[in-house]
């Protein structure tokens, strides 16, 4: 066993005791950095005073609106996106026509920064939310796009012989065999569009929005209400966190086969 | 006309009829010209903007930030990835830590640099630097944590030592994940850079696309959001370079039998 | 039942032509087993594709039971070489069985009870609800040809089955596939590069010669059923048999590449 590898032969308790107790002297220091002065506190109230607000935040319904009204958006822009990205790929990954027309166009707007657009679509779709619901979709399709066609023509040849020894319809054929094989490549697009979403839903309220935890978090920023700015921070992370931790389960759960697959070797 | 030719004139196809749909539509008043000019007049304020140096002098300003915050991201990105690889207690003491801020979106550290920093290039070059390190941290653990079991074997067969093994095998075996997380922190960089224009910015790029907006100057911030986007294009296209002469030994030497 | 008259299969691309199939007829009847061996590149499984229905000729036809083959029939099934690309990695071992039967009219029941007898004549039963990859290649090959035996197909293409199968298991299971046709009813056309397997398994063995491939030789097989990997191999008509087949095809060959002799033996 490569020593290289393994934390200087501690255990996984012994790694996470170092892993808690770096995080527990991080967040100490945190509060006395606040507490003592040594940061101003103008720059960095202590987090007890972040925490307490966090919770009152969240009680008296301020933090749940903000969430909800980002979520929601999210949802609706990556839906419109997976729709599109989803169906469009596939008609890409079948056909060498299509993908011939509209990769390129694709592979030049991909590393656009979506952000760009906004002010864009604010003249054209007011601050409402379907402005930021076609940022995000226009930010999320990319990935999911690609991916999908990239999935969906890269199944192997003999699956679609095999499809078609059996006499599968087409609509057959998709369902039981291409979307399946493709799906890895497809969670993958679809892992990295989630991020996206994200993203693109908090810079969309920052710049034009009523409500929204990116609103929230700057307009908390600008009033001066900085325990409330560092509370919407930490909300944040959590809430990335979960979502990317609920991914990961979902998608293991959906992709069991193929991570055994990858890892086992065939003779 | 050979089929390389052929596929690449059906690629213009889209734009042709996108560039065309630009033209007649405001023309034709499906789309309110006030808010979507015809692409031609977008074409020629953008042309008006590149001859006056206002365009050129604002891409400046934003490669200028993006430059900053990429090196500095690429720099603390790299050492840091390799400390937590090769040494595995501070791997052990930051994974949790790693692991708890790498999923916040990074824009949330945007009012905290403006709180810190102000409005200014600092606060800018330090949000890029902050979104952009991710990628290049994790890619550069992973980079030397996928290393082949069997190199390591081979540096123990040669008795090379610890370090002699990180300098000379881990390091160029992780190199082409590394230079993966170099091209995609290239496209986040240059995202953070613009918001943090939009967001606050007083010059750049995305600061002249909102004045522009603001302005109701709507042919001049189209002509913006396009040279973004051909910014953007270009970054990739010069980091995926760098990457794929990276990756090219790499993926010849793991290829195997595949599809 | 099958008959193929002429097949011809030219490849184009991209301006360069290539003979694939130079022209080749033979028929196959019910209840045959025929075997149809030549030199690697010769087209054998151009040519299974073309009787299978998933290419389309470029000159003769392909007739099942009097009719010209246009599109895969339900009458034929394949079984590929390459077992682990063709079996659905995302499906168990039922599952995987299964893909044969949802397309018919059978009742779920009904389905489920076909999958289970072939996974029981394929000596599986027990492994239903496992994953492909978590069996061996003799197991995963032989789940392929449960799922071919599940549909039921009058005519049984097999491209190279054992091939990328070792020694060992590959006697296994060529012993396991005489008696599971035993059991079962239907015709075989094997396709294979080893000799001795075709001789081993088959009524009757075609040789094909290099591109542009034709028929070169036809060989009936005598030897008695149930074969056994050990007499039948000694059997002295089984070496007269192996022997006249290896002639035959390098005879063909030194004669159509003449540049070629002065290689090693």
């Amino acid at each position: 066993m490569s020593r290289a590898r393994q934390g200087a032969g501690a255990g996984p308790k012994v790694r996470a005791a170092y892993g808690i107790g770096t995080l527990a002297v991080l967040l100490a220091l945190w509060e006395a950095a606040s507490r003592a002065g040594w940061v101003p506190r103008r720059f960095l109230p202590p987090i007890s005073e972040v925490l307490v607000v966090f919770a009152r935040l969240w009680a008296d319904g301020a933090f749940p609106g903000h969430l909800g009204a980002t979520l929601l958006r999210m949802a609706a822009g990556g839906l419109l996106a997976v729709v599109v990205g989803i169906g469009l790929g596939t008609a890409m990954g079948y056909r060498r026509s299509i993908a011939e027309l509209f990769r390129p166009v694709a592979e030049f707007l991909r590393p656009m920064p979506p952000v760009a657009i906004i002010p864009a679509l604010i003249l054209l779709l007011g601050i409402g939310d379907g402005m930021k619901v076609v940022v995000i979709a226009f930010g999320c399709v990319w990935p999911i796009l690609l991916n999908t066609a990239d999935g969906v023509g890269g199944v192997h040849p003999i699956l679609v012989d095999v499809a078609r020894n059996f006499r599968f319809s087409h609509a057959a054929t998709l369902r039981k065999i291409v979307l399946p094989a493709a799906l890895p490549q497809i969670a993958a697009g679809l892992r990295v569009s989630l991020a996206i979403a994200f993203i693109l839903s908090l810079v969309s309220e920052m710049i034009g929005s009523t409500n929204g935890l990116g609103y929230f978090i700057l307009v908390a920023q600008r009033s001066f209400r900085i325990r409330e700015m560092y509370a919407g921070v930490v909300l944040l992370a959590v809430v990335g966190y979960l979502l990317n931790a609920c991914f990961l389960k979902l998608e293991a759960r959906a992709l069991a086969w193929h991570r055994a697959t990858a890892g086992a070797s065939t003779t | 006309m050979g089929p390389g030719s052929r596929r690449m004139l059906r690629g213009l196809v889209p734009v042709a009829v996108l560039a065309a749909a630009w033209e007649a539509a405001p023309r034709a008043g499906l789309v309110d010209p006030a808010f979507l000019p015809p692409a031609g007049a977008v074409l020629g304020a953008w042309g008006d903007l590149a001859w006056s140096g206002e365009l050129p002098r604002q891409v400046l300003v934003t490669a200028r930030a993006w430059a900053q915050g990429f090196v500095l991201a690429a720099v603390l990105g790299i050492a840091g990835g390799l400390v937590m690889a090769f040494l595995p207690t501070a791997r052990a003491m930051f994974s949790l830590v790693v692991e708890l801020l790498r999923p916040m979106p990074s824009v949330a550290i945007i009012p905290i640099a403006i709180l810190v920093l102000g409005l200014g290039d600092a606060m800018k070059v330090a949000v890029i630097a902050y979104a952009a390190l991710w990628p290049i941290l994790l890619n550069s653990l992973y980079g030397v944590d996928g290393v082949e079991r069997r190199l390591h074997d081979v540096a123990r067969t040669f008795h090379l030592g610890r370090w002699r093994t990180a300098w000379r095998i881990l390091l160029p075996a992780a190199s082409p994940l590394i230079a993966t997380g170099l091209r995609v922190s290239s496209g986040i960089a240059l995202i953070l850079a613009v918001t943090a224009e939009l967001v606050a910015g007083q010059s750049g790029l995305g600061s002249f696309i909102l004045q522009a907006q603001l302005a109701i100057r709507v042919a001049e911030m189209y002509a913006g959001i396009l040279t973004v986007a051909v910014l953007g294009f270009g970054l990739n296209l010069l980091l995926g370079a760098v990457e794929g002469r990276m990756l090219a030994w790499h993926r010849g030497a793991t290829a195997k039998e595949t599809a | 039942m099958l008959e193929v008259r002429g097949l011809r299969k030219v490849f184009d691309q991209g301006g360069t032509q290539t003979v694939a199939v130079g022209n080749i007829s033979f028929s196959l009847g019910e209840e045959e087993f025929l075997a149809i061996v030549g030199p690697s590149g010769c087209g054998k499984t151009t040519l299974l594709r073309c009787v299978a229905g998933l290419s389309q000729p470029t000159g003769g036809q392909v007739v099942l039971g009097g009719r010209p083959v246009v599109e895969p029939p339900p009458e034929m099934v394949l079984v590929f070489q390459d077992y682990t690309r063709s079996l659905c990695p995302w499906r168990k071992v039922l599952g995987n069985v299964l893909l044969a039967l949802e397309h018919g009219v059978l009742t779920r029941a009904q389905q489920r009870r076909r999958a289970m007898d072939a996974l029981r004549l394929v000596a599986l039963e027990g492994f239903e609800n496992h994953y492909p990859w978590q069996l061996s290649g003799g197991m995963q090959q032989r789940l392929q040809i449960a799922r071919a035996l599940a549909y039921r197909a009058r005519i049984m293409l097999m491209d190279e089955p054992f091939g990328s199968l070792d020694a060992l298991t590959r006697a296994e299971l060529e012993d396991q596939f005489l008696a599971i046709w035993g059991a079962a009813t239907g015709s075989i056309l094997f396709v294979t590069h080893d000799i001795e397997e075709a001789v081993y398994l088959a009524d009757r063995v075609l040789i094909l010669g290099p591109r542009p491939s034709e028929v070169v030789a036809e060989l009936a097989i005598a030897l008695p059923r149930p074969r056994h990997q050990l007499h039948t191999r000694a059997d002295p008509r089984f070496v007269e048999y192996r022997n006249a087949i290896f002639t035959r095809i390098w005879a063909k060959d030194t004669a159509s590449a003449p540049a070629a002799a002065g290689r090693g033996a």
